[in-house]
């Protein structure tokens, strides 16, 4: 699942990942549909943008890893962010991974291999 | 006369002799008896049981001093066998004995020895008598005046006799007039009475008293003793007249007071101690309301003064003012006079005024006045002390907060620019590189490279609002002072938005504007941005106006709109860098958060104001003014 207030974004990783088979896209536009749809669909990981309006990425994270429904999915949050503590907050906020943008498909397919099926 | 009659006739004399003595001894109400040499009852008569309660049986045989008080005893039997010796006889010898069931019985012994033919001691022979109750009275007695003696004794009650007259003597004299003057009776019964005086003119007023009063006067008197000591005494007496009134003498009392008088003179000492505590903890009490109470230092100062004028001894005439940080406070208005008492009010050492208390008429200040004003102001010290220094805490505690929140906007700046410039590089590299990779459908391929187009102008207009704060923020913004025609630069300006069919503008300028001064560009970026805003914020659509109006020295320009609104809290916020509003509506809404604050800086920077009026839900007009082009000369 990939979340990201930005269309583009999420455009953008369908995108790049659609021709993969290993991979089935799901896309929320918020951090609310976010809560929902993981609720609902359960992925086995989400992509999740941390500057969003209403709420932000951490909360979301911390959020999904505090409900055991949602507690065992992967969570690799998307970054902007300047600041060292950027990737303290990840760790602090439960998250699995992290990816700064912009960032390379490249990096993009490793980062969920990695996540996904282990260091192989 | 025959043998056997006689012998008869003997018996019946013997028997009635002793029968007589029985009577006798029966009769006396005294226990009779008999011992023999070594002090063993031989005899005793039935009385022995009323006055020892033993039968005449039980003591037959045992000591005399068996019967005696055991404390008593060894006293008792050297003093017995000392008599017996001598073959003395024993008169009115009082000694205590124990009755049969224990309780002490004294005893009146009168005895005589029994001497034998060769003149040997053979025994004694006698009387005693149960006098317990009469050593009881008159023990009794004996503690009785002991201690009526003791009570005139020490009570010191002078009992006199003297006569009137300036030169009035005593007549007589008890002993304890002696104790209490130190002169001997001889001596008291030869000197005038004024001599004992302290102030002898006080006698005249005394008999000038005494002559006219009928019963008996007491006064307090100030005697010197013979040893040059004074006393107080209390001197109460009557006067005792003859049939034509005249005074023949007076008898009187005279009680040594000076003790009673100490102990009088500590209590009242005590009494004023105490009021003098219970008016300074009340004056303290209150000067704790007032700093309680009171906001600001200068009321509080006011109410010292008030405070203290009415706690001085003489509230009439006292003044106070409180003098802090080279000001003066006072409760009323007066002049200062030369009978001032003051104390320093010290802040951490360091002193910052005074308290004065000032009488308009001589008086003189008491220890007390001066303890509660040095108490007073060491708790205005205190108190001042404190708030200055909750003050100063509350001061660095805000610059704190200020310094955290400016931080935090620091912060929050550079996280959302570099947001702000990212996503849009994210979107540039990530198409792109898909696009060179691998082959994709003409639509697919035609979507991708829009979006890069699209993102590429976002990102130019972003780097370009971020230089430009940048500029603004460093103070490196030139701005041009041009003469400018509003109406023209406005309609270019609103064809370079991009809107849809939904909105309309409108233009509302009076014919005779007059030129503004300022910057082409600027003010073109400003009206850009206004209507633009106005467009992204209304996207129900409807209908825009930019218009303008004249003042007398400036233009003031609108731009309005008939969307969103923005409510009142949120408003003061519009003009900062970033800051956008968390309302879901807005948050919608595409934007940096930083158009406004550059709108603001730009219109500043050409010398005007800018202002918001909104209703949440009715619209926005966004209000700036510049200032009017004019020529030189006008």
């Amino acid at each position: 699942m990939v979340v990201d207030d930005e269309e583009n974004v999420l455009a953008l990783v369908s995108a790049a990942l659609e021709d993969d088979e290993r991979f089935e896209l799901l896309l929320a536009r918020g951090g609310k549909e976010a809560l929902e749809l993981a609720r609902r669909e359960k992925p086995e990981l989400i992509l999740l943008d941390v500057l969003m309006p209403e709420i932000d990425g951490y909360e979301v994270c911390r959020r999904l890893k505090e409900d055991p429904e949602t507690a065992s999915i992967k969570i690799i949050m998307l970054t902007a962010l300047v600041e060292e503590s950027g990737e303290m907050k990840a760790k602090a906020a439960g998250a699995d991974g992290y990816l700064t943008k912009p960032f390379s498909i490249a990096t993009l397919r490793n980062t969920l291999e990695e996540i996904l099926f282990g260091p192989e | 006369m025959r043998h056997k009659e006689k012998v008869r006739k003997a018996k019946e004399a013997l028997e009635k002799s002793e029968k007589r003595f029985q009577d006798i001894a029966a009769s006396a109400g005294s226990w009779v008896w008999e011992v023999d040499a070594e002090g063993r009852y031989t005899y005793s008569s039935p009385v022995v049981e009323q006055v020892l309660g033993y039968r005449p049986e039980e003591v037959l045989g045992k000591f005399f001093y068996d019967f005696f008080h055991p404390d008593e005893r060894k006293k008792l039997k050297s003093a017995a066998f000392n008599v017996f010796r001598k073959k003395e006889p024993l008169a009115n010898f009082v000694a205590p004995g124990i009755h049969k069931d224990g309780h002490v019985v004294f005893l009146e012994t009168s005895g005589v020895p029994i001497i034998g033919p060769e003149g040997e001691l053979l025994g004694y022979r006698g009387a005693s008598r149960d006098v317990t109750e009469r050593v009881r009275i008159e023990k009794a007695l004996r503690e009785s005046e002991e201690k009526y003696r003791s009570l005139v004794n020490n009570v010191k009650l002078g009992i006199f006799r003297s006569t009137p007259g300036p030169r009035g003597k005593f007549l007589e004299v008890n002993p304890a007039m002696e104790e209490i003057t130190g002169y001997t009776r001889e001596e008291l019964l030869q000197m005038d009475v004024s001599s004992l005086y302290l102030h002898p003119e006080e006698r005249e007023k005394v008999l000038e008293h005494m002559a006219a009063a009928t019963g008996k006067v007491t006064k307090e008197l100030e005697f010197r003793r013979k040893d040059g000591s004074v006393i107080t005494v209390s001197d109460t007496k009557v006067a005792v007249r003859d049939e034509s009134g005249e005074i023949l003498y007076f008898d009187g009392i005279i009680e040594d007071i000076t003790e009673r008088k100490k102990a009088e003179e500590e209590r009242e000492k005590l009494l004023r101690e105490l009021n003098r505590r219970v008016n300074e903890l009340s004056c303290l009490h209150e000067l704790a309301k007032s700093i309680r109470r009171r906001s600001t230092l200068p009321e509080i100062f006011q109410d010292v003064a008030r405070l203290l004028e009415q706690a001085w001894g003489h509230p009439e005439i006292t003044r106070a003012r409180v003098i802090f940080d080279n000001e003066q406070y006072t409760a009323r208005v007066f002049e200062p006079t030369r009978w001032r008492q003051s104390a320093d009010i010290l802040i951490r050492g360091e002193k910052r005024g005074e308290i004065e208390v000032f009488y308009l008429a001589p008086q003189p200040f008491t220890e007390e006045e001066r303890s509660l004003l040095d108490n007073i102001a060491n708790t205005l010290g205190e108190a001042i002390e404190r708030r200055e220094v909750e003050e100063e805490k509350a001061r660095a505690s805000a610059m704190a907060a200020a310094l955290r929140e400016a931080d935090r906007i620091k912060t929050n700046f550079i996280s959302i620019a570099s947001h702000e410039l990212r996503t849009p590089l994210t979107v540039l590299l990530g198409f792109t590189e898909l696009l060179l990779r691998r082959e994709a459908p003409e639509e697919k391929r035609r979507d991708w490279l829009e979006r890069i187009h699209r993102e590429s102008k976002r990102l130019s207009a972003i780097v370009d609002d971020l230089l430009n704060v940048s500029r603004i923020q460093s103070g490196r913004m030139i701005v041009e002072q041009q003469p400018l025609d509003l109406p023209e630069i406005a309609k270019e300006a609103v064809q370079s938005v991009a809107m849809n069919e939904r909105h309309s503008v409108v233009f509302d300028f009076p014919e005779d504007l007059s030129p503004v001064l300022g910057d082409r560009d600027k003010l073109t970026q400003i009206l850009v941005n206004l209507v633009d805003n106005a467009v992204k914020y209304s996207p129900q659509g409807g209908k825009i106006t930019v218009a303008a109006r004249q003042e007398p020295e400036k233009v003031i320009v609108s731009v309005s709109d008939q969307g969103i609104g923005i409510a009142p809290e949120d408003q003061e916020k519009l003009f900062t860098t970033f800051t956008r509003i968390h309302r879901p509506e807005v948050e919608k809404i595409r934007g940096t958060g930083l158009g406004l604050y550059i709108v603001k800086a730009l219109v500043e920077l050409m010398g005007g104001e800018i202002w918001v009026e909104s209703e949440l839900g009715k619209g926005s007009t966004f209000f700036f003014s510049l200032p009017l082009f004019k020529e030189r000369g006008k």
